[in-house]
């Protein structure tokens, strides 16, 4: 209670100090008119009355003021005067003003903007019901290299039958299915999913109903479930469309249902939301799935367990599936995480590296604006000494400086948040595509937070500055006449620490850059070894139902094959269902054949179906044996071309050709009948891929890539193609036709993007650390004015005193270099993920960026000082 | 304290505090009669007092002040410190 009326008398005391003022002038005047009635009352003449009243009551004044202070408001007082104070010294000081809010502003809002996204990205919910009670649970391999390569139905819904830790566990792919409409026939991305799914999902249907688990039987199984954005754009927002059918792939469909608006399945690897949900084909009875493992799996946790009770109760149940099927489960591991860190976790480190980075930029921002404002507290030595002479105290004095620092960065971070709003919608627009979930990107309330942290972190930084020249304040001095004196000349103390502290953060920064400049580097200069400016490279899909068994595929397939050849220009044709920078990733486990049953796992090798003339279309040599031809086909021996690598670890030193392979997943061996030269993958520091190719006409699947190698700029037949293609079978879906030149640039756009950042921030810090030495030399200078023009007066040669000042400033850049160095040295970790082709200590770029900024930081202070010893002496001893 | 013990007989304004403690004091305390307004105030911003404007007899229009409820105890509180420190100093007092 007493809490209470306390903060309301302050609340007043600060809200209405003229009405407080009003009161007690009234009550003191009140009291003085009564004591002066009882005097007079006493026989004592009016005059002396008043005068008597007056002396005993004291000094009006001095009263008043002690009651103020008690009103406790004194600190917001002062504060308001202070800051009123500082305003007007901002306005007669314009350049400083606008210079340093406008640095700190773009400082503070280049990090807000940056927080934005992260927070976005990685700090936010998934924006599902109870989202971070998800788990994503997958099934790896070991091998070569761990992958998340997912899970197999049996083994999930076992583990959910099993399990007390999870309420339930879907499972899920993606798929594409053309749907074909009267009008015309178009590509939908297409989920297929399990009922589960749905509950785990907390997803439910706003019209019709979702999966049940008799949806996944034989018979049961044309169902499908429309999303609810395709179902407004596609049909209308019909309301009778439960019930009715779609053509998918050429099969019909039955509608049972329409999601709710916004229920999408989670961005596994940056994919959007589906059209077309479709049930899993799964039966329980049936045994022979268990070894296929396509799928995602995200479970729902119960409530109360965590990831760990999870795990651990899921290594026992794996146990004993292993026990029961052990063919099947040998070898396999399993990773789970939450489902947001499965979604996000890639670009953690990347989006944290820019985190880090923009905050060094801050931090250069505000030992520059520390520097200024250290510099021009010499010109206010007279000032603070006045105060000092009229009695303020020390804190009153911090309260003033400090003061300073707040209202720069008040101002500084409103302009920031300002930047940051417009900075947020740019920073998206331009970011790859691959960074997930940056539709869920906007400012809210952990973003403001965050800046008013970085507001006062600033500061404080600014408030170090001054605070350590104000407990040296010399009141007499300052009197008369401080300029005299010598602030700020030598470059010791505090200059020297914000110097060095520059320096060693821009250093920082541009060594970043410098790396990751070399890593894009590397991406470029890849030589693949095929023929990538001639090449065009279609996708298309014949899923149809117009071609369904093997023979009719692979009949259409080489009627187009003889069609685009036909095109003007085209040197070659070839078909794969993956090449190098497209397509899916294809694994199997492989072993020699004469190692099958006894040799282990084996090893990892990605394998392809392609066209007899696919070599030769993308211009891989062949080194060894035969290419296929048209005798491969479904009636011939199983054949198989491997690349090098594969040759190599398989059977080293030993001629492949004749031997056997066997197919772990396929459960079947293959004869090598041939050997390609090895395409290195875009990234130097990856190892070569296994690689296996078998003919299409042994594999044949209504989905292929076309390459078409011309011998002129390859975009010219774009179109050509496409018409051709839908000339020899209108319901032939094109998807997409892209020059490789242009696949390559998408590969590069992530770190080219990441370059950029980079180098635009170390651009930043150069700029200001640059600035920041020339600044401080020049104010050196012009504070040693008089003594330098003494000593040329005395006969020091001009030589000499050059050497000495910038001796100063050389031997600080020196030790900044070095302190960036070790800076750059330990931040380097933070980096490593985002570099190819070259390590996080590349010494050529610490030496060069090293000597660059050296270089740049005594060009920064020559500048100043040659204008040192150009003083005319006699004009400086005359005090100019 | 002796604001408060003077107001905890009755609500006074701040000049017939002053009076107050002269006559029950025997003008054996003198202060300067202005001190009596930043103690007041104090008194008011920590919740011991409370302030308003009423009527003297003669109608003059003056700022009172009554004790609170916390103020009581506060009060109490005070009076019990100050006693035992001055058992203590008379027997510190008694023993040299």
């Amino acid at each position: 209670m007493r809490l209470i009326t306390k903060l309301l008398f302050r609340l007043r005391a600060s809200l209405f100090p003229g009405r407080m003022e009003a009161a007690m002038r009234k009550e003191m005047a009140f009291h003085l008119e009564m004591e002066t009635r009882k005097l007079l009352a006493q026989g004592m003449p009016p005059a002396e009355a008043t005068r008597m009243a007056r002396r005993r009551f004291g000094e009006t004044e001095y009263h008043k003021e002690q009651a103020r202070e008690s009103w406790g408001i004194g600190m917001v007082q002062d504060f308001r005067r202070d800051a009123l104070h500082t305003l007007r010294a901002l306005r007669r000081n314009p350049t400083f003003a606008v210079v340093s809010i406008l640095t700190l502003g773009i400082g503070i809002g280049a990090n807000s903007a940056i927080f934005n996204v992260v927070n976005g990205v990685l700090f936010r919910s998934l924006p599902f019901p109870d989202a971070d009670r998800l788990v994503s649970l997958c099934e790896t391999m070991p091998g070569d290299a761990p992958r998340c390569v997912t899970a197999s139905t049996p083994n999930v819904e076992d583990w959910a039958e099993r399990s007390s830790s999870f309420l339930d566990i879907g499972v899920f792919r993606w798929w594409g299915h053309i749907l074909e409409t009267p009008e015309r026939s178009e590509r939908v991305s297409s989920l297929i999913a399990t009922p589960e799914f749905f509950r785990v999902m907390r997803y439910d249907a706003a019209i019709g109903r979702v999966f049940r688990p008799e949806d996944q039987l034989e018979g049961n199984r044309n169902v499908a479930v429309l999303d609810h954005d395709f179902w407004a754009s596609r049909f209308g927002l019909d309301p009778d469309i439960v019930g009715s059918t779609i053509s998918l792939g050429g099969a019909s469909f039955l509608v049972i249902g329409v999601l709710q608006e916004g229920e999408k399945p989670p961005a596994m690897t940056g994919e959007r939301g589906a059209d077309v949900w479709l049930p899993l084909h799964f039966d329980p009875r049936e045994n022979d799935q268990r070894d296929w493992r396509g799928f995602y799996a995200v479970g729902r946790l119960a409530p109360g367990i965590t990831l760990d009770v999870a795990r651990q109760e899921l290594g026992v149940i794996r146990q004993g599936l292993l026990e029961e099927h052990p063919e099947e489960n040998a070898e396999w591991g399993l990773q789970m995480s939450s489902l947001r860190d499965r979604v996000v976790g890639g670009v953690r480190a990347t989006l944290l590296f820019f985190l880090g980075a923009v905050a060094l930029v801050l931090l250069i921002t505000c030992a520059n604006i520390a520097n200024l404002l250290l510099a021009r507290m010499a010109s206010r030595e007279v000032e603070l000494g006045i105060r000092t002479a009229l009695g303020a105290s020390t804190p009153r004095l911090v309260g003033l400086l400090l003061n300073e620092g707040l209202v720069l960065a008040l101002l500084g971070s409103i302009v920031g948040l300002g930047i940051a709003w417009v900075g947020t919608p740019l920073f998206l627009s331009l970011a790859p595509v691959g960074i997930p979930r940056l539709g869920q990107v906007g400012m809210d309330v952990p973003v403001l937070l965050f800046t008013l942290g970085l507001t006062v972190v600033a500061t404080l930084l600014f408030g170090i500055a001054p605070l350590a020249r104000a407990s040296r304040i010399r009141p007499m001095l300052a009197l008369r006449g401080g300029r005299h004196g010598n602030p700020g000349g030598r470059l010791g103390g505090l200059n020297g620490v914000l110097v060095i502290s520059e320096v060693a953060l821009a250093l920082a920064l541009l060594v970043g850059a410098g790396l990751l400049t070399r890593s894009l580097g590397s991406f470029m200069r890849w030589e693949p070894g095929i023929d990538r400016e001639h090449l065009l490279i279609v996708s298309n899909t014949s899923s149809t139902g117009r071609y369904e068994t093997g023979v009719a595929v692979v009949d259409l397939y080489r009627r187009l094959d003889k069609e685009l050849s036909a095109l003007p220009g085209v040197l070659a044709v070839g078909r794969s269902s993956a090449g190098p920078l497209f397509g899916g990733r294809e694994l199997d486990q492989i072993l020699p054949a004469e190692e099958a049953g006894v040799g282990g796992p084996g090893r990892q090798a990605r394998w392809y179906d392609v066209s007899p003339g696919y070599f030769q279309a993308m211009g891989i040599p062949l080194l060894a044996g035969r290419p296929f031809d048209t005798r491969d086909g479904p009636e011939t021996s199983q054949v198989v071309i491997v690349n090098e690598s594969l040759a190599d670890r398989l059977w080293p030193g030993e001629d492949p050709l004749g031997r056997s392979i066997w197919l772990e997943g396929h459960d079947m061996s293959r004869e090598v009948v041939g050997v390609v030269a090895d395409v290195p993958p875009l990234d130097p520091d990856a190892r070569v891929d296994l690689e296996m190719f078998w003919p299409q006409a042994q594999y044949p699947r209504p989905f292929t890539f076309f390459e078409i190698r011309t011998d002129g700029d390859p975009s010219s037949i774009s179109g050509l193609v496409a018409d051709r293609i839908r000339e020899v079978d209108p319901r032939l879906q094109v998807g997409s036709v892209s020059t490789y030149d242009e696949l390559l640039e998408r590969q590069l756009v992530g770190p080219r993007f990441n370059m950029l950042l980079i180098t635009v921030f170390s651009g930043v810090a150069l700029l200001l650390a640059v600035v920041g030495i020339f600044g401080v030399v020049s104010r050196s200078v012009a504070a040693r004015t008089r003594e330098i023009g003494i000593r040329i007066a005395l006969g020091a040669q001009r030589g000499e005193v050059l050497a000495e000042v910038v001796g100063g400033s050389v031997a600080l850049s020196v030790i900044g270099v070095g302190l960036g160095v070790v800076l750059a040295l330990v931040l380097s970790r933070f980096i490593k993920s985002m570099l190819h082709g070259v390590v996080a200590t590349d010494p050529l770029t610490y030496v060069s960026v090293s000597v660059g900024l050296f270089t740049l930081a005594v060009l920064a202070s020559l500048i100043p000082a040659f204008g040192a010893t150009r003083v005319n002496p006699v004009e400086s001893l005359q005090g100019k | 304290m002796l604001i408060m013990k003077v107001l905890s007989l009755g609500p006074l304004h701040g000049w017939g505090i002053q009076e107050r403690i002269q006559l029950i004091s025997k003008d054996e305390l003198q202060v300067n009669q202005g001190s009596l307004y930043p103690a007041l105030h104090k008194l008011a911003s920590e919740g011991w007092i409370k302030s308003y404007w009423g009527m003297t007899e003669n109608n003059r229009q003056a700022r009172f002040y009554r004790l609170t409820k916390a103020g009581e105890r506060q009060l109490a509180l005070e009076a019990e410190n100050w006693a035992r420190l001055a058992t203590a100093v008379a027997r510190v007092m008694a023993t040299s």
